[in-house]
Parts: structure tokens; sequence; C-alpha cells
């Protein structure tokens, strides 16, 4: 099961000696970051999540692997799933090379602002 | 062994990234990634900074092989270089060296984040060996 809903900011600095990182419901690219939300579907150990990183322009797939309270959870990143998100300041919207479970080349992010995209939405193009 | 041994101006310091900060509404603000970081550093050890890898190495690509992050891309600079802009790095308490924390200020402003994504971005970023064996990143 994938939830196709949250996409999740993470720091890739923050990966634990377990190779998980945290992941937290106030810090999701479609509400915006310090707000905390209760989606009707939260993710359940073994969902994939989408996860993003706007330091490094990258975004892939993780699986989560525990709850650790209401709102986190620990997640495993699939480094096979790893797409890179180049950003155009000009456009609006990102361009996106895609590989492994989201290789449908090329695909187009759309988004609102630089650090905070409104909306992190796959389309086919 | 991480401690409170003071980290040479010569070592290398890498962050994992492209950035630390953009320009949103005309000033510089640290991206959420980074926000992250320095709310989980601050819950951890009561102080404010961001993880990196530091230490002396050969080459920035020699520390790289130490660096716990996923980041494809290794951003680059020395401790010298961010003690001249008046930002330390200290060893990340209980965490084996190369394991170190950028301290930030409390209060930093939009010339801060502007000033160390700056400094950052001097110098080539290096590629992270963990993700360059499974993946060629895209720029």
């Amino acid at each position: 099961m994938k939830s196709d809903q949250l996409t999740f900011i993470v720091d890739l600095n923050d990966v634990r000696d377990d190779g998980c990182l945290v992941i937290a419901m106030d810090f999701t690219q479609t509400y915006g970051p310090c707000r905390t939300i209760i989606p009707s579907n939260p993710p359940q150990p073994g969902d994939r999540v989408d996860l993003y990183s706007d330091a490094d322009d990258v975004a892939l797939v993780g699986t989560v692997q525990a709850q650790l309270s209401a709102l986190e959870y620990t997640v495993r990143p699939d480094l096979d799933t790893y797409y890179c998100v180049s950003l155009s300041v000009t456009t609006p919207g990102w361009r996106a090379t895609t590989w492994g479970s989201h290789s449908q080349l090329p695909a187009l992010f759309t988004t609102d602002r630089f650090t905070l995209p409104s909306k992190f939405e796959l389309l086919n193009v | 062994m991480g401690g409170t041994a003071v980290i040479p101006d010569e070592a290398w310091v890498l962050r994992g990234g492209k950035r630390v900060a953009a320009i949103v509404d005309g000033a510089a603000q640290p991206v959420w990634s980074v926000v992250r970081n320095l709310i989980a550093v601050e819950g951890e050890y009561r102080q404010s900074g961001l993880c990196v890898t530091a230490g002396i190495a050969d080459s920035p690509e020699a520390l790289a092989i130490h660096a716990a992050t996923l980041s494809p891309e290794l951003m680059v600079t020395t401790v010298g270089e961010l003690r001249a802009i008046h930002l330390d790095v200290v060893p990340e308490p209980g965490k084996p060296s190369p394991a170190a924390l950028l301290l930030i200020p409390d209060e930093p402003t939009a010339d801060t984040w502007s000033t160390l994504d700056s400094v950052l971005g001097l110098r080539p970023r290096v590629k992270n060996p963990k993700i360059a064996d499974t993946k060629q990143v895209e720029k």
C-alpha cells in the first residue's frame, strides 16, 4: 500500500544508525510545515510513503517501519527509488527525471513557491 | 571518538545537500529540511546546530566515506572558513568522530543563513559514495 496523499519533508542528514529516518505529520509538502495534520489514511508499518528533501532537490520513496508516536514514524528510504528534482525558479513547476518505481519519464511536479510547494503531484506528460 | 576536543581549522566540513537556505520573500530562510534538523538537534542536545561531518582528511572525498547521510551530494567547506563567519563546529556529543555539529546562533538572521549558504557553496560539491554506488543522480 502506498500513501499518495502525503509527501514528507525529510533531512537526509538525519539518517539514523539503523538507516532509517523519522518522519512527522507536521512536515508535509501538501499541508505545510509546523501544522499538525491527521490524514484520513495515516501511514501504517509497511506502507510506502513519498519523501522529499528540499535541501537536496531529491525525492524518493520509503517504507514505514514503526510508529513512534501519534504523529511520528520511522521510515526506511529505498535508495532504488531516488529521483532527482530540478527546480526552475522562472517557471511554476519542477522537472524530474525518475527512476525505479517512479520511472514514468518525464514527469512534472507542480509547485507554488520555492521552498514549500503547496502541491506535489505527479502528472503524466 | 566524540568528545570535547577542538576540531582544527583545517578540518574539512561536509553537509549533505545542495543548500541550507533559499530566498523567500526577498530574504534568506533555512529550507525546511534544515529546519527539521535544527529542531532535531535542539531536542537531542539542547543547543542550536546542524549535523555535519568534520575531520582531518586528505580531501573532502576521503572524508565523504564517513558521512552519515543519504544526500546524493555533499557541500564542502572547512572549520576555519566557518569560524571566519563566526560559526563553530564541535564534535557531536556521544557520537564517534567525524560526526559533528555546526553551531547556529539561537536567533539566526537572514544574513546568517545567506552567509552560511554562500560559504557552503564556495567549493564544488562532492558525491556521496554511499549513493554514488547505487544511483547516479542527474543534476
